[in-house]
């Protein structure tokens, strides 16, 4: 529901891709940071461990030093060895004891003056004991050996003490002879806790622990102080044996650790030993996530605020816009009487507000113009409404029955619009004529209705002073002719009865030629015509005249009739004219036969709208008595 | 229900147009329109020929434009010929009358032995 409005949807759109963007380059700065850090903490423990091994060193360096001396003084002081030892012991109290252990002179004969021991018991005292005591003949030892061939000094493996319950280490130096190379060993034990003492004592960064292993990879020292006497775990010391320093160590690899650890040492020198830090890499990075983390966040609540401020920016920018999508509203609903938003800027916003303004002005225009061109066709209908029964007004009923009975007419008019050019007419000429006529005025519409007008009233005026229709269609054609620079035409079919006979006198201007029934078949009535009326003012016409029986039906019709259609269908054609005359019984009333036409018509166009307007007009003769064949003749007036 | 109207290279002696499709009361203003650009092309004495061969249906409105047409040239001293219309055409023309029935021919040798037979009586020669 929200997201409906443009703003809302920028802004949503803004805090998604900004923040695509921050996790992209947040995680290469991750990576980035993390590599600095590493190397950092690499640092950190690289100067820490230097610091470690050169104190170490130092303190390891004054117990070499009081080897060195002590041997260097046995050698040609043998015999005052138990005294020697003790005076070096009591000035040095760093040491556990110290020891000369010379080569027997005979074994068989031992002197506690051959291996004489000075040591400091645990509660401080100095003791003078001997290695004479010892299980094992000192002589044989690994450690006497090995100390025979140390003539400048090494230190021995370290060892457990089980009476001073700690771990100690001696440093071994060859006694050099007067006449030997080597006459003995002198030996300087110190213990190990001060070793421990001093890894806890180091500044080491937080969570680290540190550690001495020997050449073996014992631990000498350790934080952890389990792991002392230990061995490291292959892993190490394969690294320690490389001098790869520092050195990722993970419990897959087989450290044992009990998650990914870094481990950074240094040799101490003098010593085979190493001094180490090991520190896990959750607890290196730890400060790492935590600043990411408190990263991201700022980010996150800097991309809400670029989001409200584009929200913020987006709406006041937007708000011209809803205002016209409500007036567009305004607009569907044919209101266009509002007030648009003030144009501040000339910006998109301010171009569409203008053009807004100019397509209702122009909206109202084309409104104005379609109700006035609507309220003009309203008053053209309702005009051509008045005209056509103005026009039904001119032409007479559409059923006349004579007052004698024996003449019966019944006509139809139907205009293909409201007004139409065909005409119908019947009228009494004096007291013992009739005159019908039937005609099609060239063209449609309100022309064609106004020449059929002239032609009707012309007509009338004309036939009271006539009697033949030959002289009525002559005298109408000369006054049509006048003044007809249109060229407008009314081809016209025009019968004379004399009521007291049946005798019909026919002429055609131009029409199309009426059916008799008769006798119970339908022919056509051939009448010569003259030209259509209104065309050529020398025009004459020949008239044909028939007797009608009792019974007889004409019927006079226009081509609206005989060329009636839908689309392209083929004319309905007077063929199919005359088989629907024939159809009609016999007898039967003028009105029978323009409804059997008119119907068989509509049948044919099938309800299509009507091509051309229609005229029919039937008269039936009543007249039972009347005896003799029809007179057929054609007399040329 | 469309009318199409051809002419080609009209002369000032004689001009003809051909006609082809329905004349009626929806398409007699295109012959009208037609026409207007081609008559005064026709000089007085011309002729102007209607060639009717594919006109399939002519109603009153179209008659009232030949009419018309005819009537115009008339008053220039110009005539209008109709040449070979067909049998539905040619019956309606034989029925409404008007067009002179003697101005309507079945062929183009009928039509130039006509204008043979006008020039010779303008020139005042011997009739055949």
């Amino acid at each position: 529901m929200v997201l409906r409005s443009v703003a809302s949807r920028l802004a949503l759109g803004v805090l998604v891709g900004s923040a695509i963007v921050l996790i992209v380059t947040g995680g290469l700065l991750l990576n980035h940071t993390r590599d600095q850090m590493l190397r950092q903490t690499e640092r950190e423990a690289a100067a820490v461990s230097d610091a470690a091994a050169t104190r170490i060193q130092r303190r390891i360096d004054s117990v070499a030093k009081v080897g060195q001396v002590v041997a260097g003084l046995l050698s040609s002081r043998r015999d005052q060895a138990p005294a020697l030892i003790h005076d070096v012991l009591a000035v040095n109290p760093e040491l556990i004891d110290v020891s000369a252990a010379f080569v027997p002179r005979d074994v068989n004969h031992l002197r506690p003056e051959d291996a004489p021991v000075a040591r400091r018991d645990a509660s401080g005292l100095l003791v003078a004991t001997t290695r004479l005591s010892d299980p094992e003949p000192y002589w044989s030892t690994t450690w006497f050996v090995r100390g025979l061939n140390c003539d400048h000094g090494c230190w021995q493996p370290p060892f457990r003490s089980a009476a001073r319950n700690e771990t100690l280490i001696g440093y071994s130096v060859a006694i050099p002879g007067k006449d030997v190379p080597v006459i003995g060993v002198a030996d300087a034990t110190i213990s190990l806790g001060w070793l421990q003492q001093l890894l806890g004592e180091l500044a080491k960064p937080e969570h680290a622990s540190a550690f001495v292993a020997d050449a073996n990879g014992d631990f000498l020292a350790h934080d952890w102080k389990s792991y002392i006497g230990t061995r490291g775990s292959k892993p190490l010391l394969s690294a320690i044996s490389r001098q790869q320093s520092p050195v990722r160590i993970t419990p897959e690899e087989g450290g044992r650790v009990s998650e990914p650890v870094w481990v950074y040492f240094v040799p101490i020198r003098g010593t085979h030993w190493t001094f180490g830090l090991s520190m896990p890499e959750r607890e290196v990075l730890a400060d790492l996530r935590r600043t990411y983390l408190v990263d991201v966040l700022l980010g996150m609540i800097a991309l809400m605020g670029v989001s409200l401020i584009t929200l913020v920016i987006t709406r006041r920018l937007m708000a011209p816009l809803n205002v016209l999508a409500d007036r567009a509203e305004n607009v569907s609903r044919g209101d266009l009487d509002f007030e648009l938003p003030d144009i501040r800027r000339n910006d998109d916003v301010g171009r569409l507000t203008r053009a807004f303004d100019q397509m209702r002005r122009q909206l109202a225009g084309h409104i104005e113009t379609g109700q006035r061109i609507a309220r003009d066709q309203a008053r053209m209908a309702s005009e051509l409404e008045i005209a056509r029964q103005i026009q039904l007004a001119l032409i007479p009923d559409p059923h006349w029955l004579a007052d004698d009975g024996r003449l019966e007419v019944h006509a139809a008019l139907r205009p293909a619009s409201a007004v139409g050019g065909d005409l119908y007419m019947y009228f009494a000429l004096g007291a013992k004529h009739v005159c019908v006529m039937v005609g099609d005025v060239s063209d449609k519409g309100i022309p064609a209705a106004l020449f059929m007008a002239r032609t009707i009233t012309l007509a009338r005026t004309i036939a009271t002073h006539a009697r033949s229709p030959s002289d009525i269609l002559g005298t109408l054609n000369r006054e049509l002719c006048k003044g007809n620079d249109t060229c407008m035409f009314v081809t016209l079919l025009c019968g004379v009865i004399e009521t007291e006979s049946g005798l019909l006198s026919l002429a055609s201007a131009g029409h199309e030629q009426p059916v008799l029934h008769a006798g119970g078949s339908a022919i056509l009535v051939d009448v010569e015509t003259g030209p259509a009326l209104g065309l050529d003012r020398e025009a004459r016409y020949p008239v044909r005249v028939l007797t009608l029986l009792g019974g007889d039906t004409l019927l006079m019709y226009t081509d609206g009739v005989s060329e009636a259609h839908a689309d392209n269908q083929r004319l309905y054609g007077t063929h199919a004219l005359l088989d629907s005359v024939a159809r009609v019984d016999d007898g039967a009333n003028p009105e029978a036969y323009v409804e059997r036409v008119l119907e068989d018509v509509d049948a044919y166009t099938a309800g299509a709208p009507a091509y051309d307007d229609i005229a029919l007009l039937a008269l039936t003769w009543h007249d039972t008595d009347a005896e003799g064949a029809r007179i057929h003749a054609a007399v040329h007036s | 229900m469309t009318l199409i109207v051809r002419s080609e290279s009209p002369t000032p002696e004689r001009s003809t147009v051909w006609l082809e499709g329905r004349l009626d009361a929806n398409t007699f203003t295109d012959l009208d329109e037609a026409l207007r650009d081609i008559t005064p092309m026709v000089e007085n004495n011309g002729t102007l020929v209607l060639d009717l061969s594919q006109l399939d249906y002519i109603s009153s409105a179209g008659l009232r434009s030949l009419a018309l047409l005819r009537r115009n040239m008339h008053d220039r001293g110009a005539r209008t010929l109709l040449l070979n219309p067909q049998p539905q055409v040619k019956k309606v023309f034989e029925i409404v009358k008007a067009v002179p029935v003697a101005e309507v021919f079945a062929n183009v040798a009928e039509l130039d032995q006509y204008l043979d037979h006008i020039q010779r009586q303008v020139a005042g020669g011997p009739l055949p």
